[in-house]
């Protein structure tokens, strides 16, 4: 019995896999459709980005150290956030639409079809500026980090987490609307404020607010811990990490589906092809 | 005239959004108190940072914030208009279509920028307490900050304007943003950078759109002032004679086709 339910597990995640794959083989060749537009938005992105470089540069030539920060620490940070905002724009683009689409009565076409529901929504949309975002973040790691195949390993963990936390943050948040009407100015500002703390030292944060960044706002989850472990090296740090992240995306994905019982169809006639 | 009057139309509307902008806006908090948690942990082993103390430090970001903060929607307009063709109703009527749209982006910031405005205020005195001078400086600071405003329009109705080429202009407009996040002195004076490097920066047009104005209003002289005023004036005829001449290379791509 316990084997045949193994069994149902990897099918439902290899069909969720085939998916995500067909999925992105098709927003990829839509966007190099537009080439120049494409190519346009990735360099722009990653000109865009490179400009807090120099602010930090120049920062940090002033004062020295920050809090215990220096240069290379705001970086690493900057690479993680790079990499896992990129990665939630390019492969899961619609989490930042996710109120729209519920408030225009859109999941009706979701909802219909022999898919996961949410995966089937966050990934039929490609952003394609993120391209740009995951490079800037890998050049900027391979840049100003100790390269090792321990340090690219947490790297890329650590990238792949921050976009788990983000993606989640958006779902929860978004998901107000299945229960208030239209949340999505809150639900962006919400689940977005993660990159505006996550992208500074930890450090500099005390008091009260701690408590805030540790749950409604994860940023220590997302990037200072990581960096903490990045640093010098701690499996306890890391499990616990792992483990708020998989938590929080269980309650996101609970939410979602909770909210999905008082979605209410609209009569809009819509087609996806 | 007729332009001051699309300029009292705007804001007139704008006015209607005020309260909501100011909820909307609120997130604005989040960003100073980041900007303070890092001026303070930088300040905490310093009374002075090239000539700016933390109080002046805090009200400076505050203020060029409130200018970058408050860009109008008219490039994504002019874009919008070009793409779906409702620009050649501008064409036929008897305005000049970019004094037209200057004009009501001009309202539209202004209104914008009184949330950001506000909020940065309550927020710089009650973190940091209330800036010396601020009254004296506040008028010849609020008159450079209206110039700040008008540059920030004037190079986003020249990027909307290569919309007549490009089918994506927001790429042109992240790379300006962050010529005046850097070069215009948003995140820390220009004073902060190498010498070298400030002489240059201090004299571009992006240092007009924010580090003057601030300037101004936390290190009142009428050097600064006359400076920033000098710079502005260039650099505004400068963009504007730049957005009439697109226009009209512009204008001559427009194909009228049906009825």
């Amino acid at each position: 019995m316990c084997r045949v339910d193994d069994i149902n597990s990897m099918q439902r995640i290899g069909r969720a896999l085939r998916l995500f794959c067909r999925y992105q083989a098709t927003n990829l060749s839509s966007g190099m459709e537009y080439r120049g537009a494409f190519l346009t938005q990735v360099f722009a992105m990653i000109v865009n980005n490179s400009a807090f470089i120099i602010f930090w540069l120049i920062l940090f030539e002033r004062v020295g150290t920050i809090e215990g920060y220096d240069f290379s620490a705001v970086m690493f940070l900057w690479a993680i956030t790079a990499v896992g905002f990129g990665i939630a724009a390019v492969f899961f683009g619609n989490s930042t639409y996710l109120s729209r689409i519920i408030y225009n009565g859109e999941l009706d076409v979701y909802l219909l079809q022999p898919k996961p529901v949410m995966l089937n929504v966050l990934m039929s949309r490609s952003q394609v500026s993120g391209w740009g975002d995951m490079t800037y973040g890998i050049i900027l790691f391979l840049a100003t980090q100790p390269i090792s195949v321990g340090s690219m390993l947490l790297f890329v963990l650590f990238s792949l987490l921050f976009s788990l936390v983000l993606v989640s943050l958006r779902v929860l948040y978004h998901s107000v609307t299945f229960f208030l009407g239209n949340a999505e100015e809150l639900a962006a500002r919400g689940s977005d404020m993660i990159i505006s703390f996550a992208l500074y030292p930890g450090t500099l944060f005390k008091g009260p607010v701690l408590m805030v960044l540790h749950s409604l706002i994860p940023a220590a989850f997302a990037a200072w811990i990581p960096y903490e472990i990045f640093s010098k090296f701690d499996l306890t740090k890391l499990a616990l990490v792992i483990c708020f992240d998989i938590l929080l995306a269980a309650a996101a994905l609970g939410v979602f589906r909770l909210g999905l019982r008082f979605y209410e169809s609209g009569n809009r006639m819509g087609v996806r092809l | 005239m007729k332009y001051a009057r699309i300029f009292t139309i705007s804001i007139r509307e704008q006015l209607a959004y005020l309260p909501a902008m100011f909820v909307r806006n609120l997130f604005f908090i989040v960003l100073f108190f980041i900007f303070y948690s890092l001026w303070t942990a930088i300040y905490q082993s310093r009374t002075t940072l090239e000539g700016f103390t933390i109080v002046q430090m805090i009200w400076y970001l505050t203020f060029a914030e409130s200018i970058e903060l408050a860009r109008s929607g008219v490039m994504t307009q002019i874009q919008d208009e070009v793409k779906d063709g409702t620009v050649v109703y501008g064409l036929v009527r008897p305005f000049s279509y970019i004094i037209f749209k200057i004009s009501r982006a001009m309202g539209e910031s202004i209104i914008r920028c009184l949330p950001v405005f506000g909020i940065g205020f309550v927020f710089a005195y009650m973190s940091v307490g209330p800036l010396d001078g601020y009254l004296t400086a506040l008028p010849f600071g609020l008159l450079l900050l209206i110039g700040g405003l008008l540059l920030n329009v004037l190079w986003q109705v020249n990027i909307g304007l290569l919309s007549f080429w490009f089918e994506e202009i927001g790429p042109f407009f992240w790379i300006l943003t962050k010529l005046v996040f850097i070069m215009g002195g948003l995140f820390f004076p220009i004073d902060l950078y190498p010498g070298w490097l400030a002489g240059i920066v201090r004299y571009l047009p992006f240092a007009f759109s924010a580090y003057w104005p601030a300037k101004t209003l936390v290190q009142f002289n009428h050097g600064v002032f006359l400076t920033g005023l000098q710079g502005l004036l260039i650099y505004a005829t400068l963009l504007f004679s730049c957005s009439a001449a697109l226009f009209t290379i512009a204008r001559k791509r427009v194909h009228v086709q049906g009825g």
